[in-house]
């Protein structure tokens, strides 16, 4: 089992070698095909009135020399690797940058992007991540900013409640799960039917695991509502994990867009690479 | 890439044996294991016509008949404590397993029986949901598999939990509805990409798309499943509402209530 397509997105010089360094490590550890992409942001129409010819004019030429350099570094880093790579830019329209985003990452296997601070804040790039992360049919890969790519995956930490969102995740991390050297699976407040039901979920999706060849360590901790996202970041840097499995909680009603505290967290204080699904 | 672990629900006598036909021959084919489930409806003492400890008897003999002389392992489980209904276990224990199998009812027998697993369970879980209905059971599951895929994110996971079945297919399809036109805007080439990514998951398959609008687009699937001779349907399950469970899409009611296909639903 392994990742055939990953798609690693490249709006800004700034995180393409914390991108490039996990992509390409993956790519080459799974033989899969990597695809860089770049959406080429549009100027709002309807401001155009507004502003002097020669900002346009500026801005014009800043998007062509950046999609150009972005096409550049991804060359550079994926030109003497032993997997294919291609680079793909496309011109955006007026829909949200996320949506073009979704319906790329929605052909492949993964979704690589940077980690941007402040998930879900209006105006923010974290708001981009957020909205990723809410309306994506693949599984996200988040990697921080300082994030060193030498080792990824080789110490799995999930954070399962049993829901949705973080069992989506975790199904959706297996082909990373079997090249682990150790995973290790963590509930936090475990319903107290499960400890004592004969059905006893925990157990059985470590049975399923197993069958995939996938051995688990169970960790069972409680922690206040709150505290879950601090509780959970301490226990997988405490562990050395290096990477983060985890559901995307959503709440209220507006959904792709507010996260839930326990997720809000763990995007703004993660120093390890975090794989999620809604 | 094969499913390890399938749990299916037993609820009642008329589809437990379509249900256990089913995940019997996806059991060998993917070498997986098989956990059957009854939960003892609570606050009743009979259930169509026979009390509670009978159909427990009942449904347990009809997985053991169907189980003897399998090489696949499997275990029978029965629930009851009146702490979760029969759709909450499922969910519960269905987030542990690599795919669920249940019953599904033709829309002219549905409304003989209260148990209507399937439609409270797709969307809800996060596996996929094999729903087999009358006849299904004598359906090949390793034969031509029909994808009903709009690029969104319900159809795009229900793809991509298919691959284990997509891998075994002789004939895999895949049917784009609504595909980018002027005043449809979207990347260009999408289901030709979805197609190179499954080709290197070594699932070779056809293109085909067709432009239908909502309402009838859970019609043209069945109708295509036919003119094609899909063993297999492969689709999304739109929710309206995930806090009001029972609220399905147009096209997942439709394929729902009139297939006499198995269906894959993700969501």
């Amino acid at each position: 089992m392994a990742y055939q397509t990953l798609l690693a997105h490249f709006p800004l010089e700034e995180d393409v070698d914390a991108v490039l360094g996990v992509a390409t490590t993956l790519a080459e550890r799974h033989s899969a095909h990597l695809l860089g992409l770049h959406v080429v942001p549009r100027l709002d129409t309807v401001h155009y009135y507004e502003v002097p010819v020669s900002v346009l004019r500026e801005f014009e030429s800043h998007r062509r020399t950046l999609a150009e350099r972005l096409g550049e570094r991804f060359a550079e880093g994926t030109r003497t690797r032993d997997f294919v790579a291609d680079w793909r830019v496309v011109q955006g329209d007026d829909r949200p940058l996320e949506r073009m985003l979704i319906e790329v990452g929605n052909t492949t296997d993964l979704i690589v992007v940077a980690l941007t601070r402040e998930p879900g804040r209006r105006g923010s790039r974290g708001e981009l991540t957020g909205r990723l992360l809410g309306g994506s049919g693949r599984p996200v890969l988040l990697v921080p900013p300082e994030r060193a790519p030498d080792t990824l995956g080789t110490r799995v930490f999930l954070a399962w409640d049993g829901q949705r969102a973080a069992t989506r995740a975790l199904f959706g991390a297996l082909p990373l799960l079997v090249r682990a050297d150790a995973v290790r699976l963590q509930r936090i407040n475990t319903p107290a039917r499960d400890r004592r039901h004969a059905l006893g979920a925990t157990e059985q999706l470590a049975a399923t695991l197993s069958r995939h060849g996938v051995e688990v360590e169970l960790f069972h901790a409680d922690a206040r509502e709150g505290d879950i996202g601090r509780e959970l970041l301490g226990f997988a840097v405490d562990w050395g994990a290096d990477l983060i499995v985890s559901g995307c909680q959503e709440q209220g009603a507006v959904r792709e867009f507010l996260l839930g505290s326990t997720t809000r967290h763990l995007l703004e204080h993660t120093t390890v690479p975090m794989l999620m699904s809604h | 890439m094969s499913y390890r672990t399938l749990l299916t629900g037993l609820a009642d006598t008329e589809t437990a044996p379509r249900v256990m036909a089913a995940a019997s021959a996806l059991a060998n084919e993917h070498g997986a294991h098989v956990i059957a489930l009854h939960v003892v409806p609570a606050g009743v003492t009979r259930e169509s016509g026979a009390t509670i400890e009978d159909l427990a008897e009942r449904l347990r003999e009809i997985y053991e008949e169907h189980r003897d002389g399998e090489s696949y392992s499997s275990e029978w489980c029965l629930l009851d404590d009146n702490e979760l209904s029969a759709t909450g276990a499922l969910i519960e224990l269905g987030n542990a397993c690599d795919a669920l199998v249940l019953g599904q009812r033709h829309a002219r027998e549905a409304g003989r029986s209260r148990w209507h697993l399937g439609e409270h369970i797709v969307g809800v879980t996060a596996r996929p949901v094999l729903l087999v209905p009358e006849g299904g059971e004598r359906m090949s599951f390793g034969g031509r598999v029909l994808v009903a895929w709009d690029g969104g994110t319900a159809s795009t996971r229900a793809v991509f939990d298919a691959l284990p079945l997509l891998q075994r297919a002789t004939d895999v399809r895949v049917h784009r509805f609504n595909p980018p036109v002027e005043e449809r805007r979207h990347v260009s080439g999408l289901a030709e990409g979805l197609a190179e990514t499954l080709a290197r998951h070594e699932v070779a398959l056809d293109l085909s798309n067709s432009t239908a609008s909502r309402l009838e687009i859970g019609e043209e699937i069945l109708a295509l499943a036919d003119e094609w001779g899909a063993d297999v349907i492969v689709m999304g399950c739109h929710v309206h509402s995930r806090v009001r469970q029972f609220l399905l899409g147009d096209t997942t009611r439709h394929v729902f209530a009139n297939t006499t296909r198995p269906l894959l639903m993700g969501a």
